[in-house]
C-alpha cells in the first residue's frame, strides 16, 4: 500500500549542520541532508570521506560535535527514534553460537519486539533472506555470503520504515547480490526508506533514486544517479549532405557542435537533445550514417567529482 | 524487558566462554579435594589424643576459612576475566553495533551485561562458597556464626570487583582491565594483612592505610566479613589466630558501602559508555 504524503510530513533522514571532529581531524564537515521517505538513497564517496560517520551519527553510535540528525521526525539522540529503522553494520560480526533463529530473536526482543510478533517475523526475514532451511543451524556453519544474509535478515526483522543499509553485498556473490537488489526494490514498493552505502557504483545506479556524494566530509554532489550520468554524453554521428541550414539549426541545440570529415560530434545533457539535433540535421535533407553516444560511467563521474573536477 | 534480554543473552554467552568452563573445571577438582581433605582432617582431629579439645575448633574453623579463601580468590578472578572484555572488547569486535542501534538506551545495554555476568559470578560464588560451607558442616558440624552473612558478603566481593571491572571496560582494552582491576585487588588483600597486623602491634597508621584502602576497592575488606561470620569466636582465635582469620572485622556498615561502591562504578561505567563514540 503506498505511504499517504500528508500522513508522513518529515523526511526519513534529516541532517542539519552535521560536523563530526576526532581529535585534529575533521570527519563530517557542515553537512546538510535530507532523504525523502519512499526512497532507495545511495550514499557515495572515497575511503575517509565520512559516510560511515554520518551513518553512525544517525544511528546515535558517535555522538557529533555540531549539528543534528533526525530520524523519522525523532532527534536521533533519542533512541525511540530508531524503533522503525533497522541496520545492517559494514562489519557485522556475529555472536556465532547462536542459531540463526536464537540470534534473530535476541535481536527482535532489543528491536522491543513482542515474542509473538517474532515468531511470526523470524521465519519471514528468514525467507526473505533466503535461510529458511538454515533456521536451527549455529551461525559458525554459515559461510561469509549466508552470514550477511543473516545480518540482512535482523536489519528488517522489525519491519523497517527506514534502512539502513551499510555495503550490503559485500561477500556476496553475483546472484547474492541480485538478491539484495531485489530485495531493496522490493522494500521500497513497500513505502520503506533504503539508505545505501555502497562501494560499488553500478549498484547504486541500477536501485537508487537519489545519490549523495561525500568527499573530505562534505557534501559535493546530490541529485539523481540518471542525471549524474546524463549530464555528459558525448554524441558522435557519422553523417551526409549536411547543408548549412542543418548545422546552424544543430548548432542552435547544441552549441558546442563542430564538423569535419563527415563527422559531428557534440555533447548533450541528456537523450532528448539528442533527438532534437538528429531531427533538425535529418530534417534539412542529411543523412544519418551512425550515431555514437558514449555516457560516461556513474564510477568515470564519481571519480572525476572526488578528483575536484567539474561535472 | 530488553535489559533483562541483554542479561540472559550475557549469561548464556558468558558461560559458554573458555575461562568459564576452566574455571569451572578446576573448581570441581577444588571442592573433590576440599572435601577429601576435610574428611580425613577431621577424622584425625576426632581421634588425635595429642591436640587439646579446645584447639581443634579452631583447626576445624581454618579448614573452613581456608576453603573460603581459595573461593573468594577464584570468584574474584573469575569475575575478572569474565568481564574485562564486556564493553571494549565487543567495541573493538564490533559486535556492539547492531545492538547500540538498536531502540535503547545505552545504560540498558551496560546495566544487562552487568545484570548477566553478575548472575553468572554470583552464582558461581553462592554454589562453590556454599559447598564449601555445607562440607565442613557435615563432616564436623561447624559453619561458623552467620554463613547467610559469610554467603552475602562474599557475593559483594565478586560483585565489587565485578562492577570495577565493567567500569574498566567502559575505558581500557581487556587485558590492560583486567590486569588493573587484579592489582588493585591484589593490593587491596596486601592492605588488608596490614590492617591485621596493625590491630595486633597496636599501630594506628597500619590500621588506617588499610582502612583507606578498603574505600578504595572494599573487595578485600567484603572478604574480611566473611571470614570474621565463619570463623571460630571461642578466645582462642584471638591469641592464635590463623593465615585466614580476622582479628579486626570490619563494620557491617562496609557492606553499604560496597553496595554504594558498585553503584557508582556502574553509573560512571554508564556516563563513560554513554558518552563514548563506537
Amino acid at each position: 500500500m503506498e505511504p499517504d504524503p500528508a500522513a508522513q510530513p518529515d523526511p526519513a533522514v534529516q541532517i542539519e549542520g552535521l560536523r563530526k571532529v576526532y581529535g585534529s581531524r575533521t570527519a563530517v564537515d557542515g553537512l546538510n541532508l535530507i532523504v525523502p521517505r519512499g526512497q532507495v538513497f545511495g550514499l557515495l564517496g572515497p575511503n575517509g570521506a565520512g559516510k560511515t560517520t554520518v551513518i553512525k551519527t544517525m544511528l546515535g553510535l558517535v555522538r557529533p560535535t555540531a549539528g543534528t540528525v533526525q530520524l523519522l521526525g525523532r532527534p536521533s539522540t533519542d533512541p525511540k527514534s530508531r524503533a522503525q529503522v533497522g541496520f545492517l553494520p559494514e562489519q557485522f560480526r556475529f555472536h556465532e553460537w547462536l542459531t540463526a533463529t536464537e540470534f534473530l530473536d535476541f535481536h527482535g526482543q532489543l528491536y522491543g519486539m513482542r515474542a509473538a510478533d517474532r515468531r511470526v517475523r523470524i521465519p519471514v526475514a528468514l525467507d526473505r533472506v533466503g535461510l529458511a532451511h538454515r533456521a536451527d543451524s549455529q551461525l559458525r556453519t554459515f559461510s561469509k555470503g549466508m552470514l550477511q544474509r543473516i545480518g540482512l535478515a535482523q536489519a528488517i526483522l522489525n519491519a523497517p520504515r527506514l534502512l539502513i543499509l551499510d555495503e550490503p553485498t559485500s561477500g556476496l556473490d553475483p546472484v547474492g547480490r541480485r538478491e539484495v537488489r531485489d530485495l531493496i526494490v522490493d522494500l521500497r514498493a513497500q513505502g520503506v526508506t533504503v539508505l545505501l552505502n555502497s562501494h560499488i557504483l553500478s549498484e547504486i545506479e541500477q536501485v537508487c533514486d537519489q545519490v549523495a556524494i561525500l568527499d573530505l566530509g562534505k557534501l559535493v554532489w546530490e541529485g539523481r544517479p540518471d542525471r549524474l550520468a546524463s549530464e555528459r554524453i558525448e554524441v558522435t554521428a557519422e553523417v551526409g549532405d549536411v547543408s548549412e541550414a542543418a548545422l546552424a539549426e544543430a548548432r542552435a541545440l547544441a552549441p558546442d557542435l563542430g564538423f569535419a570529415d563527415g563527422t559531428l560530434r557534440f555533447t548533450a545533457p541528456g537523450d532528448a537533445l539528442i533527438a532534437d539535433v538528429v531531427a533538425a540535421l535529418v530534417t534539412h535533407g542529411a543523412r544519418l550514417y551512425s550515431l555514437q553516444r558514449q555516457r560516461p560511467s556513474l564510477e568515470d563521474l564519481f571519480v572525476r567529482l572526488v578528483e575536484g573536477r567539474d561535472v | 524487558m530488553r535489559t533483562l534480554a541483554l542479561a540472559r543473552f550475557t549469561f548464556h554467552e558468558a558461560i559458554r566462554k573458555k575461562i568459564v568452563v576452566a574455571a569451572v573445571s578446576l573448581t570441581l577438582i577444588f571442592l573433590a579435594l576440599f572435601a577429601l581433605g576435610t574428611h580425613f582432617a577431621v577424622r584425625e582431629l576426632e581421634t588425635s589424643t595429642i591436640i587439646i579439645p579446645s584447639v581443634k575448633p579452631i583447626l576445624v574453623s581454618q579448614l573452613l576459612l581456608t576453603g573460603v579463601w581459595i573461593t573468594s580468590l577464584a570468584s574474584g578472578l573469575l569475575a575478572i576475566f569474565a568481564a574485562s572484555g564486556t564493553i571494549s572488547g565487543e567495541v573493538e569486535n564490533a559486535t556492539l553495533h547492531a545492538i547500540a542501534a538498536k531502540p535503547l538506551p545505552r545504560w540498558e545495554i551496560v546495566v544487562g551485561k552487568w545484570l548477566g555476568l553478575a548472575t553468572m559470578v554470583t552464582s558461581y560464588t553462592i554454589v562453590v562458597a556454599g559447598i564449601v560451607i555445607a562440607t565442613v558442616w557435615m563432616r564436623a558440624g561447624y559453619a561458623g556464626t552467620s554463613p547467610h552473612l559469610a554467603l552475602l558478603a562474599l557475593s559483594m566481593q565478586t560483585l565489587v570487583l565485578l562492577s570495577l571491572t565493567v567500569l574498566g571496560s567502559a575505558w581500557f582494552p581487556s587485558l590492560a582491565t583486567s590486569i588493573g582491576v587484579f592489582m588493585l585487588h591484589a593490593i587491596a588483600m596486601a592492605a588488608g594483612i596490614q590492617e591485621q597486623l596493625g590491630f595486633v602491634l597496636k599501630n594506628q597508621t597500619m590500621q588506617d592505610a588499610g582502612l583507606y584502602v578498603s574505600l578504595v576497592i572494599p573487595s578485600d575488606a567484603m572478604q574480611k566479613l566473611a571470614a570474621a561470620a565463619l570463623q571460630n569466636t571461642t578466645g582462642a582465635t584471638l591469641t592464635m589466630p590463623g593465615p585466614f582469620s580476622v582479628l579486626a572485622p570490619p563494620s557491617p556498615w562496609m557492606v553499604a558501602y560496597a553496595a554504594l561502591y558498585i553503584v557508582l562504578c556502574m553509573l560512571i561505567a554508564v556516563a563513560r559508555f554513554d558518552a563514548q563514540d563506537l
